[in-house]
Formats: C-alpha cells, sequence, structure tokens
C-alpha cells in the first residue's frame, strides 16, 4: 500500500515539477521593467530543481533498500504545490502588465531604506501589498537536507549566474549575499496607463515600514484605564463583567476590537502619511479621489466589499489634510510667479474643497456607533502628531519629502503639459541652466500631472475633451518619468558640472 | 512679406538658427526636442535624435494577408502581426534582414507652425543597411515622438541599443501649417491606423463600391 501511495505521489510530484519548470522559462522570458522578477523566477526554477535532485535520492534509496519515506514525499508534493502558488505572484509582473517606466524609480524609494531588497509591482484586480521572505518557507523542507547557508550560496551563485555584469552590480546584493526578501505591490491592471492614481502605491509601499512591531510605542502602556472608559462605554460596570457571564463576554469581545482598530487605524494612517510624505500633493489629490469612491467614506470597518478595520476615508483624509496643512505648502504655493497663477488657483481651490470635505464630521458618527470603535479612535486622536513624527523618521535625512518639493519646478512642468509637451525637464540644452534639470524627478512629474488634471477641470463641460486630454497627459507623464531617469543618468555622467 | 526672421521659407535650418529656435520664448516660433542631451546633436541642417525603448516587432503569422477590404478581419490580424515589447536602456535589440520594427524616437517632438521636417537615417546607420523611416515628412504643430519604421536591408542582423542616436531630423521653414493628423502626442510607436474610422469611407470605396466594368 505504501509503495503504490509512493509512487503515485512521486510521479504526480515529478510531474507537477516538470510542468512547474517549463511555466517558470517561459515566464523568465519576458520583458520585465526591472531585475526582480527575474531574480524571483531563478529561485523558483533553482528550488525546482532542488526538489528534482531530492527525489532521485529518495527513489535511488527506494530502488536499492526498498526504503520508503512517504511522509516526505508527501511534503515535496505539499511544497510543489506551493512553488505554483508562488509562481501565480509575478506572472502580470511584465512590461506589458505595468507602468514599465515607474517601476524603477517606486524601486528606488524601497531601496532609500533597505538596500536588500526587492520588490516587485503586479497588476492584479486591486490595490493590495504583501512581503514574502520566500526562502524560509522552502528552509522549513529543505533547510534538513541544504544547510540554509549553503541554499543562500548556491541561490546567489544562481541568480549572479543570471545577471550581466553591468546588471548584478546594480542587482541587489549589498553584501554578496542572497536575501530573499521580496515586497509584492499589487494595482488594479486596469490602471496601467492612467497615471495618476499610482501615487497611491506609496500607501502600499508604506506597509513594509509599519507595523504592529514599528508603532508600539504608540500603543498606551496605561490599559486599566482604556478598559475603564470601553466599560464605560458600553454602559458596564467593573462589577457587571465579574457577576454576568455574557456582559463578561461581550466586554471581551469589544476589548479584543477595540484593539484590532487601534493598531489597524494607526497602520493605516501611517501608510497615508507615507504616501503623502513621498508624493507630496498628489497623493493628497489621488487619495481625495480614490477615498470618495468608496463605500467606507464615512463608515468604519468596511472597505469596498471586504469587512476590514479600517479608518473612514474622511478620517483618512483629514489626517493627511492637516499633514498637508501643518508643512506649508500652501503658503509656499501662493508665493508663486504670477505667471504660474491659473495652476496656483486651481490647486489652492482644490485644497480649500478637501478642508472643507473634512471639516464635515460625518464620520464621527459611525465612529461613535460603537464603543469600540468610539475608544480606538479616541486613542487615535491623541497620537496624530505622533504618527506625523513616526512617519517622518523612518525617512533619510537627505531624502526630500514630497510636501517640500519645489514648487516653481512643478508648475514648470505643469504648464508644458498645458500645451501637450513632455514634462521630462523645464531648459533645452542650449540654455545656460541645462543642468538645472537634475533637480527634477518623477515626482515633480506626477505632481505637474495632478495640477495640469485639476487645472482643467473647467473642460469637464465637455467631457470627452477632458476625458482625451487626461488620457494624453497620462501618457505624457509616464514617457516623461522614463526620459527623466535616462537623461538624469547621462547628463550625470557626461554634462561637465 | 516677412515669413521667419532667420530664414527664407524653404530653406534647411543651420546650426544657429535651430539653436535660436529652440531657445526662443515665441510660442509660433518655438521649436521643442524634448529631452536634447547634448548640443553635439545638433549639426548643420540636421539635428540627430536617439532610438527609444518601446518597440512593436512584427512577427510570423498564419493568416495569408493584411487586406483593408476585410476592415474587421484587418484589426484583428493587425494585433497578431505586431507584438508591443520594451527593451531598457543598456540591452540591445537585433535588428535581421528584411525584418519590419517600429520603435520612436527617444525625443519628444514639437514644431511650430512654419516648420517642416523629414526624419531620415544617420548615414553611419544607412551604410549598414538601416533604413528608419519610410513615411518621413513630421508636418508643422506635430508633437510627439516620431515612429520609426526601421527595416534592415543588409546580409547580416544589426544589434541596437536604445538611446543611440540613429536618425536625423532635418528641419525646414516652410509655409504655415498645422498637423490634423490621426497620431496625437504618441510616446512610442504607434501601429498603422490605415483602416481607422476616418479612413473607412475612403477604403470602402476604392475596395468595394468602385466598379471599372459598366454593369
Amino acid at each position: 500500500m505504501a509503495d503504490h501511495s509512493y509512487k503515485l505521489l512521486l510521479t504526480e510530484t515529478l510531474l507537477r515539477l516538470d510542468l512547474l519548470k517549463r511555466k517558470i522559462l517561459k515566464e523568465k522570458a519576458k520583458d520585465f521593467p526591472s531585475l526582480s522578477p527575474l531574480i524571483f523566477l531563478t529561485t523558483l526554477l533553482e528550488i525546482v530543481s532542488i526538489f528534482k535532485e531530492e527525489l532521485a535520492k529518495l527513489h535511488r534509496d527506494y530502488i536499492e533498500n526498498h526504503t520508503v519515506n512517504l511522509d516526505l514525499i508527501i511534503s515535496f508534493s505539499l511544497y510543489t504545490r506551493r512553488l505554483s502558488y508562488h509562481l501565480s505572484f509575478v506572472e502580470k509582473t511584465g512590461s506589458e502588465h505595468v507602468p514599465w517606466s515607474l517601476i524603477p524609480p517606486i524601486e528606488g524609494i524601497f531601496r532609500q531604506f533597505h538596500k536588500e531588497h526587492k520588490f516587485i509591482v503586479s497588476a492584479q484586480p486591486e490595490f493590495n501589498y504583501t512581503y514574502m521572505e520566500l526562502l524560509s518557507v522552502y528552509e522549513e523542507l529543505v533547510g534538513e537536507i541544504i544547510a540554509p547557508d549553503n541554499l543562500r550560496n548556491r541561490l546567489y551563485e544562481r541568480a549572479k549566474g543570471e545577471l550581466t555584469d553591468s546588471q548584478f552590480t546594480e542587482a541587489f546584493f549589498p553584501k554578496n549575499k542572497f536575501y530573499s526578501r521580496f515586497g509584492f505591490i499589487f494595482f488594479p491592471a486596469v490602471e496601467r496607463n492612467s497615471v495618476f492614481q499610482h501615487v497611491l502605491l506609496g500607501h502600499e509601499i508604506g506597509y513594509n515600514f509599519f507595523s504592529l512591531q514599528n508603532l508600539i510605542n504608540l500603543i498606551p502602556t496605561n490599559l486599566p484605564l482604556w478598559r475603564q472608559k470601553l466599560l464605560e462605554a458600553l454602559g458596564y460596570t467593573q462589577d457587571d463583567v465579574q457577576r454576568d457571564l455574557q456582559k463578561d463576554a461581550t466586554y471581551r469581545e469589544k476589548l479584543e476590537q477595540m484593539l484590532g482598530y487601534l493598531v489597524t487605524g494607526l497602520i493605516e494612517l501611517a501608510c497615508d502619511i507615507f504616501a503623502v510624505n513621498t508624493f507630496g500633493l498628489a497623493a493628497l489629490f489621488a487619495f481625495d479621489s480614490h477615498l470618495a469612491g468608496t463605500e467606507s467614506f464615512d463608515k468604519i470597518g468596511s472597505y469596498g466589499s471586504k469587512v476590514l478595520m479600517y479608518p473612514p476615508g474622511r478620517y483618512r483624509l483629514r489626517v493627511i489634510c492637516k499633514l498637508v496643512k501643518d508643512s506649508g505648502v500652501n503658503e509656499r504655493l501662493k508665493n508663486q510667479a504670477s505667471s504660474d497663477r491659473r495652476l496656483v488657483t486651481a490647486v489652492l481651490r482644490r485644497l480649500k474643497h478637501i478642508e472643507e470635505v473634512v471639516a464635515d464630521e460625518q464620520d464621527r458618527a459611525s465612529i461613535q456607533s460603537d464603543p469600540a470603535t468610539s475608544v480606538a479612535y479616541e486613542i487615535i486622536d491623541s497620537k496624530i502628531d505622533d504618527l506625523f513624527n513616526v512617519v517622518s523618521r523612518t525617512f533619510p535625512k537627505d531624502y526630500p519629502k514630497g510636501l517640500d518639493l519645489d514648487q516653481s519646478i512643478v508648475l514648470k512642468l505643469a504648464n508644458r503639459l498645458k500645451d501637450n509637451i513632455i514634462p521630462c525637464e523645464i531648459y533645452s540644452c542650449v540654455e545656460e541652466n541645462f543642468r538645472d534639470n537634475l533637480d527634477i524627478n518623477y515626482r515633480h512629474i506626477i505632481n505637474a500631472g495632478w495640477y495640469h488634471r485639476i487645472a482643467n477641470i473647467d473642460l469637464l463641460d465637455d467631457m470627452q475633451e477632458y476625458i482625451e486630454s487626461m488620457k494624453i497627459a497620462s501618457r505624457l507623464i509616464l514617457k516623461a518619468i522614463e526620459l527623466n531617469e535616462t537623461g538624469t543618468k547621462w547628463m550625470t555622467k557626461n554634462v561637465p558640472q | 512679406m516677412s515669413h521667419s526672421d532667420e530664414s527664407p521659407r524653404g530653406e534647411v535650418l543651420n546650426k544657429a538658427e535651430i539653436k535660436a529656435r529652440l531657445r526662443s520664448d515665441e510660442p509660433s516660433k518655438k521649436l521643442i526636442i524634448s529631452p536634447l542631451l547634448s548640443t553635439d546633436q545638433i549639426a548643420d541642417g540636421a539635428v540627430d535624435l536617439r532610438l527609444a525603448s518601446e518597440f512593436l516587432i512584427t512577427r510570423r503569422t498564419a493568416f495569408s494577408t493584411l487586406d483593408i477590404a476585410l476592415s474587421q478581419q484587418f484589426q484583428r490580424n493587425a494585433e497578431r502581426y505586431q507584438i508591443h515589447t520594451y527593451v531598457p536602456y543598456g540591452q540591445k535589440i537585433v535588428l535581421h534582414p528584411s525584418e519590419l520594427i517600429l520603435g520612436s524616437t527617444f525625443e519628444y517632438i514639437c514644431l511650430p507652425r512654419d516648420l517642416f521636417a523629414y526624419i531620415l537615417s544617420r548615414s553611419c546607420w544607412g551604410r549598414l543597411g538601416l533604413v528608419v523611416a519610410t513615411a518621413a515628412p513630421v508636418n508643422p504643430e506635430f508633437k510627439g515622438c516620431l515612429t520609426l519604421e526601421m527595416v534592415n536591408l543588409g546580409e547580416v542582423p544589426l544589434t541596437l541599443y536604445p538611446g543611440l542616436p540613429i536618425a536625423q531630423l532635418i528641419l525646414h521653414t516652410c509655409m504655415q501649417g498645422h498637423y490634423d493628423g490621426a497620431y496625437k502626442c504618441p510616446t512610442g510607436p504607434k501601429p498603422s491606423n490605415v483602416c481607422s474610422d476616418e479612413n473607412t469611407e475612403e477604403n470602402e470605396f476604392w475596395t468595394k463600391h468602385v466598379k471599372y466594368y459598366p454593369q
């Protein structure tokens, strides 16, 4: 019986590994905007090879000694299925699926913080984030056979062999070691060519930096006080919960929910703040248009069709609006040259509109309607400034924040967009200040796109014309990011100071 | 009648005139070639243009022909005929003998209303058999990256790298003109629009309705 099961499972697993290998090779032939998916696929391929080698050894044992280690074969079978699952993560990461010109600069954001991290953007139905310590999954199984360090060395050599010398120096093996932590960022596939919402990726990137561990200092330590507040919100006394089992059960459930809302709220808000600190006003405008269209704008505890513990959209908008106001960007905009008045007026009008939206406190009713959320948000309300500081400290000192971008550059680029001119530079090479183009990066360009979009909203009477102009702007922005990145590399090497 | 401050109508712009046009603040005279990475790209009579990183590659297919008379089939076959691909800077693309690939210029061009242009191969590449444009004229007021119809007329494959200057733009002054074409602000290679709505009437007349023999 064991023999039969053994043969069936062995052949099934080997067949699956063969099919998997073929599929991985096919995926590897695609064009990718970054080396990370290639390294991920190479890693999977090498794990397939290791599995096949180990299964061959097991089979030799079986033939020579008639020993059957069925449990191990079952493990290989289960892990082979997991490999297929992991492969699905990179199936929509090719250049044809993602806004490829944006990937290298966004990867640059990650590498500002963690040099060794690999980062993969994938087209999926909606925005999401996950990270994967790829090897740790397989080390459980393979680590018993191959020492983890040897496994990493083997994968390092394999990945190195995959890349050319010039690629290898750019790849993320800072200490000549194989790091297998991959951050996956998912964005809605349908929005590939619409650059405006892509800044929301900043929120997803934030998950990489903000978890309960990073924000633990913001959780109050004086639990008795907050327990008491929850009891009051429930209308209970200490005696009630000690004597009444039902009330005790309700209290415990609400306490757990309160902590859930608190932690989720802090993480979500930290990620929003991270996005605005990274992308500046563009992120505020993108959140404004994104959140206004969700069912959870004034509701807590749901997000689209999902039941999550996210803060209401209006609350989130209010927090980042405060961040924007505190940064003084409004004043800096007001002081810009009169030639840019059309754009400045439109942007300031939009900011004022968002301020009015968040001044309305309809979301508070949803928060107050439940004892768990009302207590959780009492804590969150008191921690907003601390959150700003925690997120701010995450950024390297020499990394300019999105709200500190030079507004005169953004406005000049937006003016180019008005005339359907690509916003990748503001000076031509025949001009003396050509080198000042080096001050421009993808964040100026995306913000210029948003300014242009907001200033053109008056065209909305002619809906088709507005949509056409947005499609052209999106195209120009994505191309401008590519040209700016490439041009900057060229100038850094070729244009003397 | 004065039509240009720098050169008489129909003349090819020289180096100084091209630079003056690039510097100009006057919208009706301003020439934009963005990003122009180096003044070395500007020569007397021409501006060198670089190869961008997006391509439409033609492939062998099972269908027998691209026939505009069968417009629906044409659309589908055209999609199957050309694959969109992207070659990062630092990577290469190989153009085989007689192969057609659509690429585009790295630079985004905006012509003022009194300039007309032609795009041609740079002679150093032309001598290796590379033709970069079969539809060479560029109308006044055109804005966008120019599509390059690249064919290798030589006998051996040519390896091309995005970023290399392979084309040149010859600029002429002209009567004031206006671009009203179908390709609005392209930023990469655009496939043919020969079966687009605007051409339907013309195509249908010449492929279906016209009768040579009397009825």
